[in-house]
């Protein structure tokens, strides 16, 4: 009897101790493994209770009040293998679980320990609520506020990004599974990325070259659509973004559904449309700063058995406006706007037309992308695409026709991929890939770029390896490009050919301590020099300088290393906190740059400053860090911090147009939670001043540190059957005057001032 | 029946996204000849006419290949002193196979431009240059007539502004700058 007692006593004492502890949150999202989509609202249950809940639609979900201790969950989806997870609860928890999403094959699949096979990168990810509350913004706009990013601007309505202070030639931006090809060389020129179209976007940063090619040094910008097998019914949602500054409306409109009952054939149409008017700096209007924008986008997917066909065509149509204050004829002029701080004439009405200096840009993109799964364990993956890029660029010149480009490029771009992945065991797969692409570019007008053809083919394969809490990944790739630049010299046309190849090559591990996950990743990458770098000539309008390329420049090639920690579901002092950093060191070798020389081209505009490209070796350095604390149960408290550093290492000085440090907090406080949410924040972010720059290369001195405050009010609402989501937001509150240093047109007038901005997505 | 539905489908689509597809018209092989080419001024020509009708000469600064290639040429301005002359300017676009005047296009908009003359500091006391047209409201420059007294050496800047949306005030501060050009001139 005593003995039975103690047993009892026994039992039942964790159960006791638990009754305290029984406050505990498990947070969470699934995603489908397959291609890293959100399983929406995916159910979970834990095993022998009867607490279950249903995911959102992000796939996102929550289990309040859970009790210290072990438990089993049963994760399920129309579509998938059920998953059963032992976890084991002592504080708050985040996880993320990896479902495989194919309906066929549910009745064959054993349950096996799923992994997630993730590449081993630094990352960071917006999701579909991230965009719905930034409706409206560019992409580059969008991407400002993740971990490691930077915005590279041309006045206030041209932008593009960064990542670890590289632009341009050194990152890659996938649209779906294709490469987005247009004139990226240019520092002025916008990604051609709706983003409305995208339903979330993944960044990689660091070298990315062995899945996305030569050009993923600095890392890779990747636009996923929405995943539109999900729902056959008819789905679809509006939205919209509207800001003060510039009376800018933006709109976009999505459907999705299937086309016959029983066939898994699903399709989607999107268009969208943007229209904007010179953005106002504290003091005054910029003036040509407008922008309209129509997009459009089709989609049709056959998902077979075993294999599916994805058939995408994308139309992009652009018209921005460049800072009439930027026309300068020479330096002189350029240096007396310096002096006087302010444009001559400031505008002093808000005007909605475009004139010029002014851009027009149409990018296609059409795509097919062919997946086939022969077995369980082996996929095929086979994505071919057509990009036709036209961008025209008019000059504000009263010789020249205001209606006939005085620039204009056309390029076309064709790209196949054919990627095998088997999964050899639970714990290692293998890919291999083939890539292959040809351009044709011409010109007409004024010569800056020649006219070119290029052919490029790649070979790589990847291994991933799990033993434990350990992966290990490791990788080689080889590509190859030939390249004929066709141009006329002294009234000779000359046609020079050049190649290039090089391998890639990456290894990474990672492991995972239940709270702590560390990633340490090393690789070698190159890229070829751009067309721009090789054989530009002339007169780069709006930066007054001339630019040479120089066509004997060779392969630049980047050894890189990167440390990444994440910390999550822990806490210090009772207070838990989420914590991520990144660390990287890029050595890169035939680092090519803008080199100023002497003496000035003389023009009968005047002399202009001079620069030719030239190669040097260089060396990246620089952290990001994230801290995020949870201090109330619905306050959150974020702090993030990014530091570049870059030097010509040959001449021993910084580089130039290289990111200052950057700081931010923000504040976020759920003021409502019932069966919708609702949340306030404030956040400040402080830009210091770039005390790092090369003698003799620009024409001011980097403009001061500066501060800037926000405030924002978001949540989503519940109308009839639908839960639209909304933001308010505020930009620049104190409407401060202040200039970016990575504003190529910050010589000329001040960055944008207060921004009131609305938004809106009704599903439906 | 299904199945040739969505052939038929899919096959649409196709041709769709297959004729709406944009084309680049030119090949890359060879660059096409510009149809455009922006007019730009590559010349600047001044014509003298000494008052006394004794001498009458014109100096050019050419630079018909444009930004990079050759250097441009520059004649130097011999001019003698206790002379009046009367000077002509005009704007060339020799970058094509066919000279170009663009002197009657700025003429046209001479509301939009200015000319301006700048001496450097021992040949102002030497030179008095006053343009002699006008635009209604202030001078254009493209005539004026230049004074001479004793004999000097130096360098003219000549700048021809485009100030276009009425700011236009006489001076050559606002606007762009079209020509910037240096002759060396020395007085006899």
């Amino acid at each position: 009897m005593k003995l039975f007692l103690l047993l009892l006593l026994l039992a039942i004492a964790p159960e006791l101790l638990a009754q305290e502890s029984c406050a505990f949150v498990l947070t969470g999202q699934v995603i489908d493994e397959h291609d890293d989509g959100v399983l929406a609202y995916s159910e979970l249950k834990i095993i022998h209770t009867s607490n279950g809940v249903v995911a959102d639609k992000n796939g996102k979900f929550k289990f309040d009040n859970l009790c210290r201790g072990s438990l089993t969950l049963i994760i399920s989806h129309i579509g998938c293998a059920p998953d059963t997870v032992k976890l084991t609860v002592k504080s708050d928890t985040n996880v993320i679980f990896y479902l495989e999403h194919h309906a066929e094959l549910l009745k064959t699949l054993d349950v096996e320990a799923k992994r997630p096979h993730k590449d081993i990168a630094s990352r960071d990810e917006l999701t579909a609520r991230d965009l719905a509350q930034n409706a409206g913004d560019g992409l580059a706009g969008l991407l400002d506020d993740m971990q490691g990013m930077q915005t590279l601007n041309t006045g206030g309505n041209i932008s593009k990004p960064m990542i670890h202070g590289m632009h341009s030639n050194r990152l890659v931006i996938m649209s779906d599974n294709t490469k987005l090809q247009g004139q990226q060389w240019g520092s002025e020129h916008a990604p051609e990325v709706d983003p409305f179209s995208v339903e979330r976007i993944e960044v990689v940063h660091g070298a990315s070259s062995l899945r996305y090619g030569t050009e993923a040094m600095a890392g890779a910008i990747k636009a996923h659509s929405a995943d539109i097998s999900k729902e056959r019914k008819l789905k679809g949602a509006v939205q919209s973004g509207i800001s003060t500054n510039g009376q800018r409306g933006a709109l976009s409109a999505r459907i999705n559904g299937a086309f016959f009952k029983r066939l898994p054939l699903f399709f989607s149409l999107q268009g969208s449309a943007i229209n904007a008017g010179d953005l106002k700096a504290p003091n005054y209007y910029l003036l040509n700063t407008g922008q309209r924008e129509v997009n459009g986008s089709g989609r049709l997917l056959w998902k077979g058995k075993n294999y599916g066909v994805d058939v995408q065509y994308k139309l992009l149509t652009s018209q921005l406006g460049i800072l009439s204050y930027a026309h300068v004829g020479n330096l002189t002029d350029l240096e007396q706007i310096i002096e006087r701080g302010q444009p001559l004439s400031p505008s002093t009405a808000f005007n909605r037309s475009i004139s010029s200096p002014r851009q027009f840009i149409q990018h296609e993109l059409s795509s097919a992308k062919l997946y086939w799964k022969p077995s369980l364990r082996n996929e095929w993956r086979l994505n071919v695409s057509r990009q036709f890029n036209l961008r025209q660029e008019f000059d504000q010149s009263i010789f020249s026709d205001a209606d006939v480009a005085d620039l204009q490029y056309e390029i076309t771009t064709y790209q196949m991929d054919l990627l095998f992945e088997e999964r050899v065991s639970s714990n290692y797969k293998y890919e291999v890939g083939i890539a292959a692409e040809t351009q044709a570019n011409t010109y007409t007008g004024r010569f800056f770029i020649p006219n070119f053809r290029n052919y490029t083919a790649g070979l790589f394969s990847i291994h991933h390896l799990n033993v434990g809490a350990w992966e290990v990944e490791a990788g080689v790739r080889y590509d190859y490009r030939w390249q004929q630049a066709f141009m006329y010299q002294q009234n000779e046309l000359y046609s020079p050919i050049r190649s290039f190849s090089g391998f890639s090559w990456n290894a990474g591990v990672s492991h995972d301590w239940k709270r702590w996950k560390a990633m340490f990743n090393v690789g070698r990458a190159w890229r070829p020099p751009a067309i721009n770098e090789l054989y530009s000539g002339g007169l780069h309008h709006g930066v007054a300088a001339v630019e040479f390329g120089d066509e004997s420049l060779r392969e630049e090639r980047m050894t890189s290393a990167t440390l990444a920690i994440a910390a999550e579901s822990f806490s210090i002092a009772g207070i838990p906190l989420e914590f991520n950093a990144s660390t990287y060191v890029y050595w890169i070798e035939n680092f090519i740059y803008l080199m100023p020389v002497l003496p000035p081209t003389l023009t009968i505009r005047g002399a202009f400053p001079t620069f030719n490209y030239a190669s040097t070796n260089a060396l990246f350095r620089g952290v990001d860090a994230r801290l995020k604390l949870m201090p109330a149960k619905k306050v959150d408290l974020t702090f993030g911090a990014e530091l570049v550093r870059a030097d010509d290492v040959e001449l021993d000085q910084p580089l130039i147009f290289i990111p200052p440090d950057r700081f931010d907090i923000e504040v976020d406080y759920i003021f409502w939670q019932r069966e919708t949410t609702h949340k306030v924040g404030l956040s400040a972010a402080y830009t210091s001043r770039q005390n790092r720059v090369p003698v003799n290369s620009d024409y001011a001195l980097p403009p001061d540190a500066f501060g800037l405050l926000g405030a924002q009010i978001q949540g989503e609402m519940h109308i009839f059957n639908t839960k639209p989501l909304y933001s308010f937001r505020i930009e620049n509150a104190l409407n401060s005057s202040y200039r970016s240093y990575l504003n190529r047109l910050r010589y000329y007038a001040a960055e944008q001032g207060r921004n009131f901005i609305l938004t809106l997505k009704i599903p439906f | 029946m299904n199945k040739h539905k969505f052939k038929s489908a899919a096959f649409l689509a196709a041709m769709l996204v297959l004729a709406s597809c944009k084309k680049d018209g030119d090949q890359p092989n060879i660059p096409q000849p510009v149809i455009n080419e922006p007019e730009s001024i590559t010349s600047v020509e001044l014509h003298f006419t000494s008052l006394d009708g004794a001498s009458s000469f014109r100096v050019e600064w050419d630079d018909p290949d444009g930004v990079g290639g050759n250097d441009p040429l520059i004649d130097s301005i011999a001019l003698d002193s206790g002379k009046t002359y009367n000077v002509e300017l005009s704007f060339f676009d020799r970058s094509g196979a066919t000279e170009l005047d663009l002197t009657s296009e700025i003429l046209e908009e001479g509301n939009e431009h200015i000319v301006c003359f700048s001496l450097n500091s021992p040949l102002s006391s030497s030179i008095a240059i006053a343009s002699t047209d006008s635009d209604g409201s202030y001078p254009i420059g493209l005539t004026s007539q230049w004074v001479i007294s004793e004999p000097n050496s130096g360098t003219l800047t000549l700048i021809l502004k485009h100030q276009p949306d009425g700011i236009k005030d006489g001076t050559c501060t606002p606007g762009d700058t079209d020509v910037e050009v240096v002759f060396p001139i020395s007085i006899q």
